[in-house]
């Protein structure tokens, strides 16, 4: 398979991420949206490490995974204070600055 | 039809259709579930890119750790906090599809136009575990090394934030 195909397939996910970040108001799914973004930027490492051959890319994506992890865990935490809070996890009922 | 290919032709419809039902499903848990058939999709094409290890990185820790604290919050937050945008905001009935395909026809445009540099004739090395090994804690130590501190302080921010706040001992002040 060519390189452009997997550039194109992890483009067309970034996209869809992309429009669920914006569109959707739960912060849960928000928070998948941008999962979503992630993924497809390391798919696009992952097909780079192979077409020039070094591992650089892939050691890039697991570096990914890595900050994912770490950032589903503050935005969870974020996400059930604000729960606790307003009672919802719509993002329009977070957008006073105070709480 | 190569091995790669084949992958390629069910992984990728599979990983396109489970990314549109993840952001367009209006409960949580389903779009929980549309995420992790993406991830489980995108495993099986990196082992198609000759990238087992991550694959099951992939797997293990993306579909396993980080899908399982998702679901978890999701079901501990319960079944009530459904999202129906449209019926508060009409017009992103409309925007999500228009900003999906602007972002794609210009990244599209940006990969078909673009001269990528020609491809290397070397093949990816058979021990995978042995080549990533070296180069992450090699060139890539001090960025390994943060990561961990990074993890760290992931950690203690979750349990500070997350923790239930009592009138007596409040910290920090509010």
């Amino acid at each position: 398979m060519p390189t452009e195909a997997y550039l194109l397939l992890g483009a067309a996910l970034f996209a869809l991420g992309a429009a669920g970040v914006v569109t959707r108001t739960n912060a849960l799914s928000v928070l998948i949206a941008v999962e979503l973004m992630l993924n497809a930027v390391n798919l696009t490492f992952v097909a780079a490490a192979r077409r020039y051959a070094q591992v650089d890319g892939g050691v890039i994506a697991f570096f990914v995974i890595t900050v994912a992890a770490a950032e589903v865990a503050v935005g969870l935490g974020i996400i059930i204070d604000l729960a606790r809070r307003k009672t919802s996890v719509d993002v329009d009922d977070a957008a006073d600055l105070r709480g | 039809m190569t091995p790669e290919q084949a992958i390629f032709a069910i992984a990728g419809p599979i990983c396109l259709v489970a990314a549109a039902s993840a952001i367009t499903r209006r409960e949580p848990l389903a779009s929980a579930l549309g995420l992790t058939v993406t991830l489980f999709a995108l495993a099986a094409l990196f082992l198609g890119l000759g990238a087992p290890f991550l694959a099951f990185v992939q797997i293990a820790v993306y579909a396993g750790a980080i899908m399982v604290l998702l679901i978890f919050v999701i079901m501990l937050l319960g079944v009530s906090h459904l999202d129906i945008p449209h019926l508060k905001r009409p017009s992103l009935q409309l925007a999500g599809p228009l900003i999906a395909a602007a972002l794609f026809i210009v990244l599209a445009i940006a990969t078909i136009r673009s001269a990528l540099p020609t491809a290397s004739t070397d093949e990816l090395p058979a021990d995978q575990v042995n080549a990533i090994a070296d180069v992450l804690f090699g060139r890539y130590m001090f960025a390994f090394e943060g990561a961990s501190v990074l993890l760290l302080a992931a950690l203690i921010s979750a349990v500070v934030i997350a923790r239930k706040r009592s009138t007596a001992n409040e910290w920090p002040a509010r």
